[in-house]
């Protein structure tokens, strides 16, 4: 055989083979590649974050009114504590969660929310990011009841302190803190502990305010921790407003090196896969109901509700905003390209949560529609039985993996590699 | 043209054909096979992907906790929930949720030790305690098992922690490092140091015997282990040679470790003295020993009977709230955190092209270290197990036990180990331990600094390559230093 004709032969057979393999290539990577080159719109990037600028300042300023909101209502009742006021209160709390909701779609992108090196409040010479004196969980009740039943000074910097520092740790493992602050302390002491096996949300009652022991700690606890939560909302809220000097949006928009838009892209897929599409449903994967994330007020499927909500607003670009005005900016989709997929799923997410569970008040509660999650979330993690199980399980996490792989192609057309966690 | 020529001509067509966009560690490896086939040499084609099919490109500080490449759908998201599981942090007995810490710990998440799934190291300078490190303890003799001998009212690990606010006052003990500098220096005259440690612990409870034997442990990568498992066993004792019957001065030696699911002796594959047999296994162990947390495989808590503070201890109850299987973690939970620890990609090699890099691995091997870092496997079929099924890696390991001389030993057995063998550690992913973790502390106890230190502490059976490695020019100890790092 001359060397010519091996040559034809054996280009055939690897060109037909390598034929072969792409058109039998079903992974959506493969095509989201083939899409690639008419997908970039670099020239819309700036847009896009000036959106996303402009959506975490309205999101993040509707959650510090809310939380406004919410003090007045939790100062209403500590003043002057009853079933009704609880009641108001933990209505409250609820409104203010979804406002709050909305925003976490902007952790994890290295900005104000979550990165220390751009905005922290320090005690003792140790900084601390933001986001776990908001929002951290699993809420230690032993640590907080302890606390509040010591002769401990209960103020905002020894709250802070008890938060950030139980012992002297490295910087990278921050495994031995206790929870002292933030949204689920205030929801432990509205609702009180969710009483496992018992399918129902906390009873606390509202004399752990007047008679029981240690009752005036417990308002001071509770008004810290809600004076600290509107302060530390605010401080992220400022950094983002335009009006304020040195604010973080300035920086952010200049995206230098794009790594503005490689921090939102990691951002944005660590949060589908990590957290809206993993750490949200892992209770439901391992029939685990200590996995349930708003256990005391049994608010869990709101948490997911709104994580979907807060894609789809900066998806889409419009944004509801709590004074009921549509606001719109330049969202993700305008540097999408044509994956339409992406909203499709974001909804499928959202949609398939049927809100239901709001005892204090009745009117936010939805009329559920076939196919969404109308069983009590906390029952739904441990019966595995139940047929809706199966609305989670299968198409939510499938529907939130594909937006986390859609972002990663959105992200690798502009050269951005995803790195996962 | 020669068979060689033809070889090569063959490959660069397969590439011209213009297949490299999906799946390209499968055709690479095909390549490789041809290669093989048509009898081309020399070059370990596809060396670039240490875990096969899993090997993951990402050299970010991230680079050890992504899915395997291969894994696809519902696999990534059961991935994703064990690596949730994996995140989560655990709160006291007494609380709503993630219940059950303690009331003796050493973190609360796997996360805290296995920090971003990567190498462990001692405290620094500024630090305190202990965080990504533990002290095994031990008084000579073995319990029922084999294994390592308890010491009365401590076990077999320190809890540098406690759960505080309780019925206890203090954890078990707290530990402080300091060090002394070994000077050396190279045939060449190049000086060098190395640190010696020197534990000062203080055990708060009991008074300890002093027969007493600790050996301090960071915590080991999860990139890989369900390829190491997967390894058939056959091919591990291959390399075992206990007499060193072909005088090469190694002599490997699997340790046979106790299995609590079948309760016989198995070939331990995990820790830092081959001790654990399983993943299964070494997890649910790791719940209970490093964060007090109960699990089907060790359901009851590891409160000792002999300590001072036994009644404090078991005053805490358990955490499981009257739910599951009476255990503070549940079975499903498990089976997703030992899938995720089966599924972790490696990051795949980067530079391993380099003439410096190549040089550097030719050194290797010729200095004799891949006697025992040994730098290609095949996995076994593993039952409905695809992804790390038939896969070709290159993990620098035999997972044999060897002597590593007094300066390493910790003089303390854990079952067939004596107290100066070590499991040989695999080096795959080593080169960005320093990006993920941002430190290059090695060995089992992180006092090497450095890839060249850990060389130079080998000791035992690895002494003459150590000395074949002082023996090299400046320039082929970078390049030795330059392979280690692409890996």
């Amino acid at each position: 055989m001359n060397i010519i004709k091996s040559f034809i032969i054996l280009l055939s057979v690897f060109m037909w083979n390598c034929f072969l393999q792409k058109s039998d290539n079903q992974d959506r990577n493969s095509r989201n590649l083939i899409l690639a080159a008419a997908a970039v719109k670099a020239a819309e990037v700036p847009n896009f974050l000036s959106g996303y600028a402009r959506y975490a300042f309205l999101a993040y300023s509707d959650s510090y009114s809310a939380a406004v909101d919410l003090q007045t209502k939790i100062k209403a009742f500590t003043g002057s504590p009853g079933e009704s006021t609880l009641k108001a209160a933990k209505a409250e709390w609820r409104k203010a969660r979804i406002s709050y909701l909305q925003t976490e779609i902007l952790r994890f992108s290295s900005g104000p929310i979550d990165n220390k090196e751009i905005l922290s409040v320090t005690k003792d010479g140790e900084k601390s990011e933001l986001e776990p004196l908001i929002n951290a969980w699993p809420l230690d009740e032993t640590y907080l009841d302890n606390y509040i039943s010591s002769s401990r000074t209960v103020s905002e910097t020894e709250l802070i302190s008890a938060n950030m520092n139980s012992a002297v740790v490295s910087s990278e493992n921050d495994s031995a803190k206790n929870i002292a602050v933030g949204w689920h302390s205030i929801e432990y002491l509205l609702w009180g502990a969710d009483a496992s096996g018992n399918l129902t949300a906390g009873t606390r009652p509202y004399t752990d305010y007047t008679s029981a022991s240690n009752a005036s700690r417990r308002v001071l606890y509770l008004n810290t921790v809600t004076d600290l939560l509107v302060k530390h909302i605010g401080l992220v809220k400022d950094s983002w407003d335009p009006d304020k000097s040195g604010n973080y949006a300035v920086s952010f928009k200049a995206n230098p090196g794009n790594t503005s838009l490689k921090n939102v892209m990691n951002g944005l897929v660590k949060f589908a896969k990590g957290e809206w599409g993993g750490e949200r449903l892992k209770g439901l994967n391992t029939n685990s109901q200590e996995d349930e994330h708003s256990c005391f007020s049994d608010n869990s499927k709101n948490d997911a509700y709104y994580d979907a909500q807060g894609f789809i607003n900066l998806y889409t670009g419009n944004y509801k905003a709590l004074k009921s005005v549509n606001e719109t900016f330049s969202g993700l989709s305008t540097i999408a390209g044509s994956d339409s997929s992406i909203f499709t799923n974001a909804k499928t997410a959202r949609d398939s949560y049927c809100l239901n569970e709001n005892l204090e008040d009745s009117t936010q509660n939805q009329t559920c529609t076939s196919g969404s999650v109308s069983s009590r979330y906390d029952s739904l993690l441990i019966s595995t039985s139940n047929s809706e199980r199966s609305i989670l399980t299968g198409k939510v996490q499938t529907a939130i993996v594909s937006v986390g792989d859609s972002l990663a192609a959105i992200a690798k057309n502009y050269g951005i590699a995803i790195v996962s966690e | 043209m020669t068979t060689k020529q033809f070889t090569v001509f063959i490959i660069m067509m397969y590439f011209l054909s213009g297949c490299r966009t999906e799946s390209d560690v499968k055709r690479r490896q095909t390549a490789a096979a041809a290669a093989i086939v048509l009898g081309a040499s020399a070059d370990d084609l596809g060396e670039e992907y240490s875990a096969g099919n899993l090997t993951v490109f990402d050299d970010s500080s991230n680079a050890f906790n992504s899915p395997g490449s291969n894994l696809k759908g519902q696999r990534v998201i059961d991935f994703n929930t064990g690596n949730a599981v994996f995140d989560s942090t655990w709160i006291p007995a007494g609380n709503s949720v993630l219940s059950g810490r303690g009331p003796l710990w050493n973190s609360s998440s796997c996360r805290g030790c296995h920090v971003f799934d990567g190498r462990g190291r001692p405290p620094k300078q500024e630090e305190t305690e202990l965080t990504s490190m533990l002290i095994r303890l031990s008084i000579p003799g073995t319990d029922a098992n084999g294994g390592p001998l308890g010491v009365p009212g401590y076990g077999t690990q320190l809890n540098t922690r406690y759960n505080a606010g309780k019925s206890l006052t203090s954890a078990e003990g707290s530990v402080s490092i300091t060090y002394t500098e070994v000077p050396g220096s190279f045939p060449d005259g190049e000086k060098y140091s190395l640190r010696r440690p020197n534990y000062n612990i203080t055990y708060n409870f009991n008074s300890v015997p002093s027969s007493l034997m600790i050996s301090p442990r960071t915590a080991p990568m999860i990139p890989g282990l369900g390829l190491l498992e997967a390894i058939p066993e056959s091919d591990i004792l291959a390399n075992a040679d206990e007499k060193d019957s072909d005088s090469n001065g190694i002599s490997g030696r699997p340790n046979y470790v106790y299995d609590v699911l079948s309760g016989k002796k198995i070939l331990g594959r995990f820790g830092w003295k081959a001790n654990n047999p399983s993943l299964r296994q070494q997890n649910q162990g790791a719940f209970l020993g490093d964060m007090g947390i109960t699990s089907p495989l060790f359901p009851s808590e590891g409160c000792e009977s002999a300590s001072t503070q036994y009644s404090a201890c078991v005053s805490e109850g358990s955490g499981n709230n009257g739910h599951y299987e009476g255990t503070e973690i549940n079975k499903l939970s498990v089976d997703f955190i030992t899938f995720y620890t089966q599924t972790v990609g490696v990051p795949a090699r980067r530079n391993w092209n380099s003439a410096d890099v190549k040089n550097g691995k030719k050194l290797f091997s010729e200095i004799g270290c891949t006697y025992c870092h040994i730098p290609k496997f095949t996995t076994g079929k593993v039952k409905d197990f695809p992804e790390i099924s038939g896969q070709t890696i290159r993990p620098y390991t035999d997972l044999l036990l060897h002597d590593m001389g007094e300066d390493l030993s910790d003089g303390r057995p854990d079952f067939l180990a004596e107290g100066k063998e070590w499991r040989t550690a695999p080096l795959w992913g080593i080169g960005l331990i320093q990006t993920v973790n941002g430190h290059n502390n090695l060995l089992h106890d992180g006092r090497a600094r450095g890839f060249q230190e850990a060389v130079l502490w080998h000791g035992g059976e690895a002494e003459k390559s150590r000395e074949k490695y002082k023996s090299l020019s400046k320039a082929d100890r970078n390049s030795v230093l330059k392979f280690l790092e692409s890996l």
